[in-house]
This record gives structure tokens, sequence and C-alpha cells, in this order.
């Protein structure tokens, strides 16, 4: 529960580099990678409430950013409505999802709840799949055009990063707050101590409902900033491998601290479009960094993953009656 | 006659088909001091773990404050002022006792539920965590993580956990479990310090001060109550010593 | 009614897929308590394997022997020398199987390519069988046939063999069954293996009526996931009517709202997980 030990001055550089970013990589492939990383940096924060703050293992964030893409992408492109309002209506939609989805994962904790998570997100991804009469199946949806809020030509690489680096600062803030707030310390305690927190008084369920339900809407906003972006979404969009990815961004930048899945999200998406440059086989590269870095880097590098696989592992053993998702539930007692 | 502050009627809990508590009845008035023995495994824990709510009775009744609470949560049970500490040490070690002590807090108060404001910037909280340590005699840790500190400080702070809501019913699971004579006479001291409006039930096996502190006993084996009656009564009932010496 | 009847039999057929891959899945979690997410991928491996042995002139029935069998040495090897290392550690022999799952799926379009594959049907169970107007094709009685006998054999050994003895006391309490000298180690590795065989033969098996192309195995993992979490943990018997259910669920759906046949899928898991989170037949919540 350590708050990020950035001082002053560090956040000034930080903020600086940021905003003269356009300025030092003039190329405009560079600026859109820098947009990229910044679009996946608000859903790993996002996913990383649940996994490093919440400790719930979710394997279907990738639903919140699919289901705004598409949705902002059907209503503004194919249904007639405005930018704000087919924004809105898609953040909104998805938010409710998130509120049903958190129902229906909450029924179970630890593998049960990356069970379910993973199969809800697969079922929308059969869903955009085959549902082609509204979604184009797999040829995708598009047609989208950037808006032009407040007179600004977003389809400039600079003011586009700009924009999605504005709703970034506003997560960020956000869910900051968030983690240092009653709400989010209560969370961290769910995390650790979830009878402990049952015989405080908190109600452990509507916590953690509701931190899902808030990292289903900021999943959300990174979903309508990643129309914005690409134009266009497919089936993909909502793959296994692209909750896969963003787990990935959140345990290589490290859990449970606010600003590890930033630089997570840096990570994966610099060596996704480098990698992709020179090979097509980034799925085989993506799944040899998951063995890779369960099986020999679960102390170094990554401090995070350890934490929560040894907070798992030890959970039976100071949990006896609660909450163990383990088979020794029954012989517990 | 007064609400009895704790009322259960006829509890069963059964685990895969064996009982662990076997209609058990007790009534508790408020203010007393009462103390649960038995032999290990005699269901005292699991007692302790019903009237809490962290699972639901098999059969019976539980009321708190003569309210029925069979069917509901332990959040809802803690809200009407009851609290619990564990046999098995259960805090957030990675967090300073003030930060435990504040997690307690914050428990009973609407800010919960607040996804906004600072919680470091809730002074008063803060400052009633702090008086609270102090009572327990653990104002200058204050600042330590838990880990930091020994056995004997963190079975106080589990007690300080739960007299900061400031309960008028107090399930202590095993208190003095592990300490060291010295802790002992601290704790004993820290208990008897607790008001007496506050109604307390305590599972204990050191007999000495346990006898010391109780008013009535209740002795349990097998699930069930085997005696019940003031210490002196309990003491002489050949019950009990046909429990403690074997069959 | 016509209609009913053939779709009913094409979900029966679909199910009885199902339930060969997600039998194996189940026993698997419910003994071992891994979420094996490398299970779709095995399917679809399998399928390839028994493709690329009948396109080298082996009869169907030894392609099927060759897709299980190939199958099971990749999973028994992934157990011993990964999962066995993590033992005790469920949050990362997730990930891994996650990234095996990657490392498979991405390796069969490599060799594979990308396009659809048909697998040939075995000659003597190609056409019809014939009940007054309706033609129901003799693989797919077929099919049905042999998830049945594997139902029938997995509850055999289950419940009347020793091994399923052991298999059933680790289930319920697995530390019980370590202390009661049971050597767990080798029953994780006989029922890995035994899961992995069904995943890799059940895929050969599934070809001539899915076809095999890339993205079947994520067609396949959700399906074997959803079944298990309305079944219920470690429950053969859940599997199998969960498998039923699905295999009716979709079909069904794909003949009456092709569009929606997936959205339905979602209905049977919010009742089950509403009303019984435990799944139908399951003892603890999974």
């Amino acid at each position: 529960m350590r708050a990020p030990s950035f001082n002053l001055l560090s956040w000034l550089i930080a903020i600086a580099a940021l905003l003269a970013l356009p300025w030092l990589v003039t190329s405009d492939y560079y600026v859109n990678i820098a947009s990229q990383v910044v679009i996946a940096a608000i859903l790993a924060l996002s996913l990383n409430l649940l996994i490093g703050f919440g400790g719930m293992i979710s394997l279907g964030h990738a639903a919140y950013l699919g289901v705004a893409a598409y949705l902002s992408i059907y209503l503004t492109a194919h249904a007639g409505f405005g930018h704000l309002a087919g924004a809105l209506i898609a953040i909104g939609a998805t938010t409710v999802l998130a509120m049903l989805f958190g129902y229906l994962a909450l029924r179970a904790s630890g593998l049960g709840f990356l069970m379910i998570t993973l199969a809800l997100g697969q079922i929308l991804w059969g869903v955009a799949y085959r549902w082609a009469s509204l979604t184009g199946g797999d040829n995708g949806l598009g047609g989208l055009k950037r808006p032009h809020p407040f007179g600004l030509n977003l389809m400039d690489p600079a003011i586009f990063y700009y924009f999605a680096l504005a709703f970034f600062g506003i997560a960020l803030w956000c869910i900051a707050r968030f983690v240092q707030s009653a709400l989010g310390q209560s969370l961290q305690g769910t995390r650790d101590q979830p009878r402990r927190m049952r015989a405080l008084g908190y109600n452990v369920w509507l916590i953690q409902w509701l931190s899902f339900v808030f990292a289903g809407f900021w999943g959300s906003v990174a979903g309508l900033l990643y129309a914005y972006y690409h134009q266009f979404v497919s089936p993909q969009t909502l793959h296994l491998t692209t909750s896969a990815e963003t787990l990935l961004m959140v345990i290589a930048g490290g859990t449970g601290t606010l600003l590890g899945p930033v630089v997570g999200a840096a990570l994966v998406v610099i060596l996704k479009n480098v990698v992709s440059a020179y090979i097509t086989r980034w799925l085989i590269l993506l799944g040899v960094i998951f063995v890779v870095i369960v099986l020999f880097m679960p102390e170094g590098l990554v401090p995070g993953i350890t934490r929560w696989v040894r907070s798992l592992r030890s959970r039976p053993r100071a949990d006896k009656a609660a909450d163990t998702p383990s088979i020794a539930k029954d012989s517990a007692r | 006659m007064t609400t009895p502050v704790l009322e259960v009627t006829g509890l069963y809990r059964f685990f895969g088909g064996l009982p662990a508590v076997r209609d058990v009845s007790m009534r508790i008035p408020a203010g007393e001091r009462r103390l649960l023995l038995g032999p290990n495994g005699a269901g005292k824990t699991t007692f302790f773990n019903l009237i809490a709510g962290d699972f639901p009775p098999s059969q019976g009744e539980i009321r708190i404050f003569g309210q029925n609470v069979t069917r509901k949560s332990a959040n809802q049970r803690t809200h009407l002022g009851m609290a619990r500490t564990y046999q098995i040490i259960t805090l957030f070690s990675k967090n300073t006792l003030l930060h435990n002590v504040v997690i307690s807090l914050v428990g009973l108060r609407e800010i919960r539920f607040n996804p906004w404001s600072d919680l470091r910037r809730q002074t008063p909280l803060w400052d009633e965590a702090r008086a609270t340590l102090a009572l327990v005699g653990l104002e200058h840790l204050a600042d330590r993580t838990v880990a930091e500190t020994s056995y004997g400080e963190r079975r106080r702070l589990e007690i300080a956990m739960a007299l900061a809501q400031k309960p008028k019913l107090l399930l202590l699971d095993e208190p003095l479990a592990g300490l060291s004579a010295d802790e002992r006479q601290d704790v004993q001291r820290l208990l008897q310090s607790i008001p007496r409006d506050v109604t307390i039930v305590m599972i204990e096996h050191d007999m000495d001060v346990a006898l010391a502190f109780a008013d009535v006993i209740t002795v349990m084996q097998h699930g069930q109550v085997v005696v019940e009656g003031s210490r002196a009564d309990v003491v002489a009932d050949p019950r009990t010593r046909e429990v403690y010496l074997g069959h | 009614m016509n209609f009913w009847i053939i779709q009913g039999l094409n979900g029966l057929a679909f199910g009885s897929l199902l339930f060969i891959l997600a039998s194996g899945f189940s026993l698997i979690f419910g003994l071992m308590r891994i979420v094996n997410l490398s299970h779709g991928a095995y399917f679809m491996l399998g399928a390839y394997v028994g493709l690329s042995a009948i396109e080298a002139g082996v009869n169907f029935w030894i392609a099927i022997l060759i897709g299980g069998g190939a199958i099971c040495i990749l999973g028994t090897v992934i157990e011993r020398f990964i999962l066995r290392r993590l033992n005790g550690q469920p949050l990362a022999q997730v990930l891994v199987t996650l990234g095996i799952a990657f490392i498979i799926a991405d390796t069969c379009v490599w060799i594979w390519t990308g396009d659809p594959r048909p697998v040939p049907m075995p000659r003597e169970l190609t056409g019809a069988f014939r009940v007054s107007n309706l033609a129901f094709p003799i693989y797919r009685l077929f099919v049905i046939g042999v998830a049945f006998a594997l139902a029938a054999a997995l509850w055999f050994l289950l419940e009347r063999s020793r091994l399923g003895a052991m298999i059933r006391a680790g289930v319920d309490d697995l530390p019980m069954a370590r202390a009661m000298g049971i050597r767990t180690s080798l029953l994780f590795s006989a029922v890995f293996c035994l899961g992995s065989a069904l995943a890799g033969a059940g895929g050969v098996l599934a070809g001539p009526i899915l076809s095999v192309y890339p993205g079947l195995d994520s067609d396949m993992l959700p399906l074997a996931l959803v079944v298990v979490i309305l079944g219920g943990v470690g429950s053969l018997l859940g599997a199998f009517v969960g498998s039923l259910i699905i295999g009716f669920i979709y079909s069904y759906g794909q003949a009456l709202f092709p569009d929606l046949a997936y959205v339905i899928l979602f209905l049977p898991m919010v009742l089950v997980l509403t009303l019984r989170p435990t799944g139908l037949f399951g003892r603890q919540a999974i």
C-alpha cells in the first residue's frame, strides 16, 4: 500500500518529457507508437486495480476495450449518433456490462474468477466473430472518423497524442486517488485478509464489485480511445491474446505499484511493434515471454508476480474458513 | 428481564456429515464475562465462527442484542456492535500498526465507500487509532509494520483492532495463546481494563487467567455443552474433571 | 419436427466432442487444481497431427491413436518438466499453460498455414442412416457412441478401479490422500496424460465434423470452461451433462439464430452462477 515514491521534481520531469515527446521524436511513426502506449497504459492501469490492488486475476479485460470500441464505432459510424453521444453511450453501456460480468465473476474467487472472466471474454469474442450482420465478423468494423473536439484536428498524430495523453493523465489521477482512498485501501485489505475485513464490518463482495466496475469503466475509456486511434476494430481486440497482453503489461511492470503497468505498457507495445517489423510470429514470442517470466524470473525482474503468486499460495493457511480457492477448502477444517 | 446480548438456541453445524457443534444453547446477559473451556476440537472456535457469521449454522438461531442475525453476514453483525479477535493472528502484515487500526476504524464508517478523498488525510481517524494503540501499550510502535513486531505485540494489536470499534460484544479467541508470562500479565491487565458494559466471550486455555477473569464458564466437548455455571460450580463439577482428565 | 430431431442429433454430436475435451479438463482441474489453458490448443494440435498422419497415408483409426499419443507425450512432458516445478502455485501454472497455448497455436499456423483443412472421414463411416424420411450421418452417430462409451469407461475407471479410488480421494481431499500414502505425483502424471490424450484424440475425431482451422482452440477452450462452470469442478457427471447442454444450446442456437449462437451461451452461465455457484453437480464453488 505504499504511495508512489515520486517526488515533485521527478513528476515534473516526467510530465515535461511526455509533453515534449512529439518534438523529441520527430517522426509520426514514433508519435503514433506513443499514442498506442498511452492508450494501452490506461487499460493496464485499470487491470492492475483488479490484479495488483484487488488480487483478482482477470483474463477477460479485453472485453471492456473491445466492447467500448465496437459500440462507439457502431453508434457513430453506422447508427447515426453524434461523436459525443456515441462515446457516452459506449462508455456507459460497457460499464453496465462490467457490472454484469463483475457480478458473475465474483460468484467465485481465485481460479474460478479467472476461469469465468476468461469464458465471458471469449464468448464476447465469439459474438463479435459470428454476429457478422452487426459487427462485420472477421472483417471488423470501420468507418469511424476521428472527432474534432474544440476544433482540434485529431487526424494530426501529435494532436491525437495530446488528446490521449490528457485522458491518460485524468485516468492516472483518478486511479491514484482511488488507491489512496478509503475504498481503495479497503480493496487492498480484501486482497490480503478477506476474512478479517468481513469481521471488521466491510462488505468484501461489494468492495470487489465496485472496484471491478471502476476498472471496467477505465477499460472502456481505453476502448474509446482505441477506436479513435485505429478507426477500426476487429474480433482480435476482444480476443484472449489482448487480455493476455494487458496482463503481461501489468506483471512485467510490477503489480501493486501505481506506475508499474505504465512501464509495462510501454515495454509490451514497443516490443510488439519492433518485433512485428521483423517477424510475424508475435504470438509465439508472447507465449515464450509468459513461460520464461513464470519459470525463470519470478523473483528478480518482476517483483510483483511472485508476490501475488505467493500470496495465493499462503492464503489457505492464513485464511482457512473462507475464500480459499484451493481444493483444500473442505479439508482445512 | 432484559434482553441478553447474545442468545443462541439449538445451534448445529455439520462439516461433511460430522457435527462440529451440536445443539448448543446459550444466553449471555449484558456485561457478563463468559469463558468457553474445552479440549482442542471441542467446537469452540467453530462456535465463535458461527456467532461471528463466517458461515451459517446448519440449524438453530443466533440473536445478538435481541436481533435475529442467523442469516446475516459477518459484516452486518459487526455493524450491530460485535467485534472479534482470531486465534491465528490475522493482520495486515505489510502495513503499519497504525494503518491496521485505521482500517478497523474505517470498517464502521461511511467513508469506507469513498473512492476519492485521501485516507491519509483523515487526521481524526489516525489520532483515534493512535489513542487505541496507546490503550494497549503499542503507541511507540505505531509506525512499524506488523512484520517488524514481536508475536506478543501482534496479539495485543489483535485486541486493539477489536477494541477500536468500541464493541458492546467482544469475542476473544485465545487472546493469551503463545505469550510469555510477562506478556500474559500485560494482556490480562488490558482485558481487565475493558469497561464492564462490554460483554466478553472468551476462549482460553490458561486456566489461572481465565478463571480469574470469568463470571460464568461453559465447558464444551465434542461440540456440545457439558457443564455451565459459576466458577466454583464448574470447578467442582465431576464432569469438568472428566472432560479434562480423560474418559 | 424433422428440424428438431436433426438439430438435436447435431447438438448431441457436438456435445459429445465437447465431453471428450471437457472431461479431461475437468479431471485435471478437479484433481490438480490446474486450469489447463492449453487444453484447447491440445485439441487443435491433435487434429492437425491426425490430419498430417492421414495425408501421409495412415488409416483414420491409427491417426486417432497418433494424434492422441502425440498430445499425450507432449502433455506429460509439460506436466513433468514445467507444471511440476510450479507445484503449489496455481496462478503461475495458469500463466504457463496460457503461454504454451499461444506457442502451440502460432506454431500450428506456421506449419499448417491459416486455411481451414477438412479432415477426411473414414470410408466405412460415410453415408447416412435412414429412418423414414430422416437421414442421420453415420459418422455423427459414431461420435455420439464414442462419447457415451468414454463416459461409461471413465465412470468405471473412477468408481470401480483402484486408480479411480485414488483419483476420487485426491479430488476430495488432496492432503489426506497424500497422508494415506497415495503417490500423488504419479497420479497427477496419469491424469494429465489421460486428459491430454483425450484432448488430442478428440481433436482428430472432431476433424471430419468441425474441420481444423486456426482458432479452433479459441473456439473450444471457452466452451470447455463453460462446461466446467456449469457442471461443477471435478465432476464427471457434471462434465457430461454440461457438455450435452452446451451442445444442444449451441446447435439449436446456430440453426435458429445463427448470429446469436454465442450470445445464448451466456444464459446457462448466468443462471448457474446466480442460482448454484457450485455448478450443477459440484460440491464446492469453483
